[in-house]
């Protein structure tokens, strides 16, 4: 299996696996925005029962879609395999009423517009 | 019950599975805002889908109250939208775009929460399912 074998080259994946994490670009398979628990078998050269062990245990996550039927996302696989997962996170103090004011410009003449009362001087609210 | 930041942790744990994900966590005074963009399937492959989920929530005597969120769901190509909203005038309401059709309509809508509305929407990615909008009914406003 190519997570565990870290030192080993898997001729199914392609990838050449030493002292640090894999990225997308070491494995050469074809790649698909869903494989099927086959497809992974053939990729990682195991069996099918084996992809669908490691479904039922969780250690591989997929969505079911029939009675007999799994979707693995190909971010799920690429984690599988050892990719880190991409993400990024912010954390601020800003936080500002912007849902209303964005879908107001995005949806035109919808959304009811907050008019100041003509004569009143009232201050500018950006929200 | 868990707190907040344990569930956006736990959000991006389970958006990860589907691409890549940005998302944002800003805290003010009286407001919080989080958001999620999950660019799928991500990982080298160009993008055909995004998740876009975005709620505001404001301080109470009770905690974070959400009072605004946006959950969007585009597909590239074809091009194609669904998408829950509570803001503004609309309040709760819907949006559906099938493919290659352009959609200002709102469509009623019941209250909506980020992870289930999350799972509706991965369906229609696990399947490869095109948007489709019938049995909608549209909102009239005086």
């Amino acid at each position: 299996m190519a997570v565990g074998a870290r030192t080993k080259r898997k001729a199914s994946t392609g990838v050449v696996m030493k002292d640090r994490l894999p990225s997308v670009d070491d494995f050469t398979f074809e790649k698909k925005p869903l494989y099927s628990p086959a497809d992974i078998a053939r990729i990682l050269d195991v069996s099918d029962q084996t992809v669908l062990d490691w479904i039922h245990s969780e250690r591989l996550f997929a969505a079911q879609i029939g009675p007999r039927l799994f979707r693995i996302p190909h971010a799920s696989f690429m984690q599988f395999l050892g990719v880190p997962p991409r993400i990024r996170i912010t954390r601020g103090h800003s936080a500002r009423r912007v849902i209303d004011a964005e879908l107001a410009r995005a949806e035109p003449g919808r959304a009811k517009p907050r008019l100041a009362k003509p004569g009143r001087a009232k201050p500018h609210r950006s929200d | 019950m868990a707190t907040f930041a344990q569930d956006f942790d736990e959000i991006i744990k389970r958006l990860a599975k589907y691409g890549e994900v940005y998302a944002s966590d800003e805290t003010g005074q009286a407001r919080r805002s989080i958001n999620f963009l999950v660019e799928v399937p991500g990982y080298g492959l160009p993008t055909a889908a995004t998740l876009d989920y975005r709620e505001e929530f404001k301080r109470s005597a009770q905690g974070w109250l959400r009072d605004a969120y946006v959950y969007e769901y585009r597909t590239a190509a074809p091009r194609s939208r669904r998408a829950h909203h509570q803001h503004g005038a609309w309040g709760i309401h819907q949006h559906c775009e099938p493919p290659d059709v352009i959609s200002h309509e709102h469509y009623d809508d019941v209250e909506r929460l980020l992870l289930p509305t999350h799972e509706d929407f991965a369906e229609l990615i696990d399947r490869s399912e095109p948007v489709r909008c019938l049995g909608l009914r549209r909102m009239r406003r005086a």
